[in-house]
């Protein structure tokens, strides 16, 4: 008990001399602002991605089934490939090569989409920094 | 909680929490003043993780208490000795004044210093020791036994030289 007074004595209006209470408490603030900013601008790349895989999914979907429709047209096409005398084609090589074809070229515009939509979705957001959120 | 919210709170808090940070590093103003700017970011970032806005001071005590060992562990320990302790002080006038105190309280382990620091300085109970140190009462029933003696055996034979 009587050590525990001592103890405490010690600490009895301890009051260590402070940097600027003002300068630390804008300090702060400007983190916190930096903090919201970098939040907002992570939320809008985040529906801004959402928003480029959607359209470069349905663009993806468009082309694969606009080939599909087109599927014996392309698979004419393939056949008309002049090949070398002693290969030989099956029609289920055919059709595989063709649905690969189709799944190629959906996979490609899918994959052009989101990159363009990414691009033109993003423009005009480089300010995104004065639009931050405020609390 | 919103931003304003969160400052004004950390206005009411600062000067504990920073004087806490002080003596924890042993009169080390500047590390004190990034520990607790650390802090503060830290606990800006997990917000919602506060779940009970009255006991902000303590969340973010315990913070600090966290962000002080894991930067200790990153720089260096923090060791006091005559001659630093003028400069290190964020006065060289505070730094003569506390200079035993800051010397006795580098000689404490992390935890002795912090136990007696929350206890002594700050007023919280052992039960709340334990919660913002992550440990037992047991444990720091023992950290604040270890601490007072060393505390009382280096602050006597300061006395003695």
């Amino acid at each position: 008990m009587e050590q525990d007074q001592e103890i405490r004595k010690l600490f009895d209006g301890f009051e260590p001399t402070l940097s600027d209470t003002d300068e630390f408490i804008k300090q702060i603030e400007d983190d916190l602002k930096a903090i919201d900013r970098v939040k907002s601008y992570n939320i809008l790349i985040n529906r801004r991605n959402r928003r480029s895989v959607v359209v470069a999914s349905i663009v993806g979907f468009a082309v694969g089934a606009l080939f599909a429709i087109f599927y014996p047209s392309v698979l004419e096409s393939i056949s008309h490939i002049d090949l070398d005398s002693n290969v030989t084609v099956t029609d289920y090589a055919e059709s595989i090569i063709g649905w690969l074809i189709i799944a190629g070229i959906s996979l490609i515009s899918a994959i052009a989409t989101y990159d363009l939509s990414r691009v033109s979705i993003g423009a005009g957001t480089e300010d995104v920094g004065a639009d931050a959120h405020e609390g | 909680m919103t931003r304003e919210q969160f400052i004004y709170n950390v206005q009411a808090t600062q000067k504990s929490l920073r004087t806490f940070l002080v003596a924890l590093c042993c009169g080390d103003g500047a590390m004190a003043d990034d520990i607790a700017q650390d802090s503060l970011v830290k606990a800006y970032l997990a917000i919602d993780s506060c779940r009970e806005p009255d006991r902000f001071k303590s969340w973010l005590f315990s913070i600090a208490y966290n962000t002080f060992l894991s930067m200790r562990r990153a720089i260096r320990p923090v060791t006091v000795d005559v001659d630093a302790a003028s400069y290190v002080a964020t006065e060289a006038t505070d730094g003569f004044r506390y200079q035993e105190l800051y010397m006795a309280l580098s000689q404490l382990s992390a935890k002795e210093r912090a136990s007696i620091l929350l206890y002594y300085l700050e007023g919280y109970s052992i039960k709340e020791v334990a919660r913002l140190t992550q440990s037992t009462e047991a444990a720091v029933k023992q950290h604040l036994s270890r601490g007072r003696n060393h505390l009382r055996q280096i602050l006597t034979s300061q006395k003695t030289l």
